[in-house]
């Protein structure tokens, strides 16, 4: 009875809790899975359903699914915020989206034929009036064409309408007709689809067209699309156009009609990256200088961080918790604003590093500085996060082998090697190894510092002495050829995940068999 | 037991219902039309669009966007992007390759400055309806030159550097290109075209991408020119060396000229130095130079579900005088419009950078010209910083772009 009074409360508690936030998801997902559905996302729109349908089972079922309550909800957004754009960069990377190449073949074709009705001579435009036929209801033109008077046109062709059936303001524009409903601006703008898609045949294979809601143009038509054959053809020169592999209209002489279309190329975008000789030239180079970075950030920021940790984790030092406090400042700054302010530190005329010491250091112009002035930017950002990290370990560190050690007569140094360095190293391994995975794709720390610059002789005028392979990567999608190619760019983000993947697996691999020799 | 389910259950539900609940879209009745734009424009805008958004019933949303350009390719073809966008002419090509921006029809191209129409122009159509250009001018120190801009290159060579043997500047003519890492080649440009280079072959209003002429016999010829001016101290060195556009050294009368759009004449007017906008004298023979220019205008989205609104609006709106004259006010640009034009030809500093824009050489609006940029901006740093001379640089930057172009 004691008992069930004091945890009574509690288990309400708790249960209001589960209740709202059990309340919360479904509301949620009661509100989202219709608009994901009119919005034609069905799979998200299906991921939503099967994840509340998942956290109803697994926190209301009668069966305790003990486990699952903790990973379900990490599990699930793992899912959508992981595991999908992973396999969504993946697809990507199969395809040939890229400029040109970003919307589907329908609406290219689509738009290679509305685009090619071209205006006729001068293109004054006609005075128009969207109506109705009263007793079709079908969708009308009431056009004043020049030198011809009020017409009616429809799909099927231009009807005269008499002069004294309709009502002409000073302009010219029919506000009235016989046997016509007028459309308000409202509900002509409601029709744009249908007024767009209406043509209406005119003389010699012209065709009447709105070209905004109070006036029409004569334009003609140039190219025709034949579906069966799937494909284009110039009405004038009879040229044809096919679809190439490339996701594109192209005639036999080679010209190609704009926009193209995304389409899986298969391999296309990796046999680029094995084959293009600009690309290959310099990856060896910004390969060597991405393993270089990753391992040197790692290895210096740790080793300035373990320093700092034993220094300040000495028992005889005072106002340890200043020092602490303050070296943590560089880790709380945000790193766009410290690598900005870097950049003016390095600045070889301006720059305060080489004001305060009279030297005149290329620090972000010459090649091999450059690397210097990103590693002692990374030493400086990154060390407080090793500090952090070391001083935790250090403090775990077990008192009674210490204690143990130094009454066996170890050296300090001794100590240090043969005790604290193992254990610390154990410790820490996991997080190493992340921090390695990590920098191999920093991307702020080259971009935003050296942008990656300055630029490698002979590199295909891309590649920099400083770019690390993802830099190099957004460059290589972002300026080559005719705008951003975001297919090549996800091949290689793909090859670059596995590239830390398989690193970071022989990494925990390595860490787990220490932890057994252990 | 169930019992206690069925509470629970209901209690899930009735939570459920009541989040829902408040979340339920509004659904905007009327005609709406929906128009992108950058932080700078999107207020003059919003006051220019009140009128006529008024007098038609349509609601007329402007959003500022921090990047126009690029949110625009990622949300048109989802259906969920904006009618109109305003940007620069320069996005005419890759916009159009893709298929995202629909042709203008119906526009009375005669009556607009010709440069524009060309500059929204792409596979013979035009793409896009102007309402602003923008080009650089010279920018005289009249502290430092009282007797105004010189209207040759060789005048304005040696009266810089007069004024640098004298000991009163430091710097010649600072032309700004932020950094030899990031040089942007946009103000030195002029330099290129002068001594008889090119980026694309212009055949009768159509860039042909295959033919840089960066390092074209013409330039090559010249480029020692470059390298004697940079040398001498007459082209500064300062913009490759420091990390900004910072124009310091004019304003603190250390510089007698610059080079510079109509971007920077509020802090021109703001340090007090008294200035005169010119042209640029060309740097070879007479006359003015050939500048980049840049425009202004709206594209419209083929995605749009107010097509035929969005080209009345275009019509009504963006090819007034009153339009044009609008943003002219608020953001210092000349308009596109010829009849705006006309209007304010009694702006001095206008008259300045309208007299510089004279057969300016638009900046090329074709998808290829994003593999230029960064080369061409390189050489200028290497020049700038004297790692390499000019011949050897853009023989090198023309190399890498015709290899990038493929």
């Amino acid at each position: 009875m004691k008992i069930f009074s004091v945890k009574t409360p509690s288990k309400t508690f708790g249960l209001l809790l589960k209740l709202a936030a059990m309340g919360s998801i479904n509301g949620f997902a009661l509100w989202a899975i219709p608009l994901l559905l009119r919005n034609h996302t069905y799979g998200f729109a299906a991921y939503f359903i099967f994840a509340t349908f998942v956290l109803d089972v697994v926190y209301f079922s009668r069966r305790k699914f003990i486990p699952a309550k903790y990973i379900a909800p990490g599990v699930l957004l793992l899912m959508l915020f992981s595991v999908y754009p992973s396999i969504y960069t993946g697809y990507v990377a199969f395809t040939n989206y890229s400029t040109g190449h970003i919307i589907d073949k329908k609406t290219a074709v689509s738009e290679i034929v509305a685009n090619s009705y071209q205006s006729l001579g001068d293109a004054t435009p006609i005075p128009m009036t969207v109506a109705k036929d009263a007793a079709s209801g079908e969708l009308t033109l009431l056009l004043t064409l020049p030198q011809v008077g009020p017409e009616a046109g429809n799909a099927k062709g231009l009807t005269p309408l008499a002069a004294d059936s309709v009502t002409q303001d000073s302009k010219g524009v029919i506000t009235a007709a016989k046997g016509y409903t007028i459309l308000t601006s409202d509900q002509a703008n409601n029709e744009t689809d249908a007024l767009t898609a209406l043509k209406v045949p005119g003389p010699n294979g012209s065709v009447y067209v709105a070209n905004d809601l109070q006036s029409a143009q004569q334009e003609v038509q140039s190219l025709k699309y034949d579906a069966a054959t799937d494909t284009i053809t110039d009405i004038q020169s009879g040229a044809t156009y096919k679809p190439d592999s490339n996701g594109e209209m192209k005639s036999a002489a080679g010209t190609i009609l704009q926009p193209g279309w995304t389409q899986v190329v298969g391999w296309r975008n990796f046999s680029y990256v094995i084959h293009d000789k600009n690309f290959r030239q310099p990856l060896f180079q910004v390969l060597w200088w991405t393993f270089a970075f990753a391992i040197l950030v790692v290895t210096t920021t740790f080793f300035a961080g373990l320093a700092l940790g034993l220094a300040l984790n000495h028992p005889k030092l005072r106002a340890k918790k200043l020092y602490r406090s303050l070296l943590i400042i560089p880790y709380a700054m945000p790193g766009v604003l410290a690598a900005l302010v870097w950049v003016g530190m390095y600045n070889q005329d301006t720059g305060v590093i080489n004001r305060m010491f009279g030297i005149h250091v290329p620090w972000l112009t010459s090649p091999w500085w450059a690397k210097a002035a990103i590693l002692l930017q990374q030493l400086w950002a990154g060390s407080p996060y090793m500090f952090l990290i070391a001083t935790g370990a250090i403090q775990a560190l077990p008192s009674e082998v210490l204690e143990a050690a130094s009454v066996d007569g170890a050296s300090p140094r001794q100590v240090f090697t043969k005790i604290k360095l193992p254990l610390v190293l154990l410790t820490l391994s996991p997080l190493l190894i992340a921090s390695l995975a990590y920098n191999f794709s920093n991307f702020n720390a080259i971009y935003l510092l050296t942008g990656g610059g300055p630029l490698m002789q002979n590199s295909g005028g891309l590649a920099g002495s400083t770019d690390i392979l993802i830099s190099y990567t957004y460059k290589l999608a972002f300026s080559t050829g005719e705008g951003a190619n975001y297919g090549l760019a996800s091949t290689v983000s793909f090859l670059n995940f596995i590239l830390v993947a398989s690193l970071s697996m022989y990494g925990f691999s390595k860490s787990r068999t220490m932890e057994n020799m252990n | 037991m169930s019992k206690k389910r069925f509470a629970l259950a209901s209690a899930v539900a009735a939570a459920a219902l009541a989040v829902s609940g408040f979340a339920v879209p509004a659904h905007a009745a009327g005609k709406t039309l929906t128009i992108w734009a950058d932080s700078t424009r999107t207020p003059v805008l919003k006051k220019l669009v009140a009128a006529w958004a008024t007098a038609n019933n349509v609601t007329v949303n402007v959003v500022s966007q921090t990047d126009t350009n690029s949110n625009f390719q990622a949300a048109a073809p989802k259906g969920v992007g904006p009618d109109l966008i305003i940007g620069a002419h320069d996005w005419t090509g890759t916009l159009a390759a893709s298929g995202l921006i629909e042709p203008m029809t119906g526009v009375s191209t005669g009556l607009f400055d010709s440069g524009s129409i060309s500059a929204f122009s792409y596979n013979g159509r035009l793409w896009g309806v102007p309402f602003g250009t923008e080009n650089i001018a010279l920018v005289t120190n009249l502290n430092l030159v009282p007797a105004g801009a010189p209207t040759t290159w060789a005048s304005l060579e040696s009266t810089a550097l007069a004024l640098k043997a004298a000991g009163k500047t430091t710097s010649g003519l600072f032309i700004p290109c932020g950094g030899a890492n990031s040089c942007d080649p946009y103000h030195h440009a002029f330099l290129n075209f002068g001594l008889g280079g090119y980026v694309f072959q212009n055949k009768s209003g159509r860039l042909n991408p295959k033919d840089v002429g960066l390092a074209s016999k013409a330039f090559l010829a010249n480029a020692g020119l470059v390298d004697k001016w940079v040398s001498e101290g007459l082209i500064s060195k300062e913009s490759a060396t420091g990390d900004d556009y910072s124009f310091k050294t004019f304003f603190t009368n250390k510089a007698p000229f610059m080079i510079t759009g109509p971007w920077e004449l509020a802090d021109i007017k703001k340090s007090g130095v008294p200035y005169q906008i010119s042209m640029i004298p060309n740097p070879l023979g007479t006359g003015n130079a050939a500048p980049f220019a840049g425009y202004q205008g709206v594209y419209l989205s083929h995605y749009s579900t107010n097509r035929l609104l969005a080209r009345q609006f275009i019509n009504q709106v963006v090819s007034t005088d009153t339009f044009q004259l609008g943003l002219y006010n608020d953001q210092g640009r000349p308009p596109a419009l010829l009849s705006a034009i006309k209007a304010i030809s009694g702006d001095k500093d206008l008259a300045g950078f309208a007299a510089a824009g004279v057969g300016a050489t638009p900046m090329p609006n074709i998808p290829q010209m994003g593999s230029v940029w960064t080369d061409f901006g390189n050489a200028w740093g290497a020049v700038l910083t004297g790692k390499l001379k000019t011949a050897a640089a853009f023989t090198q930057a023309a190399a890498n772009i015709k290899k990038l172009i493929g």
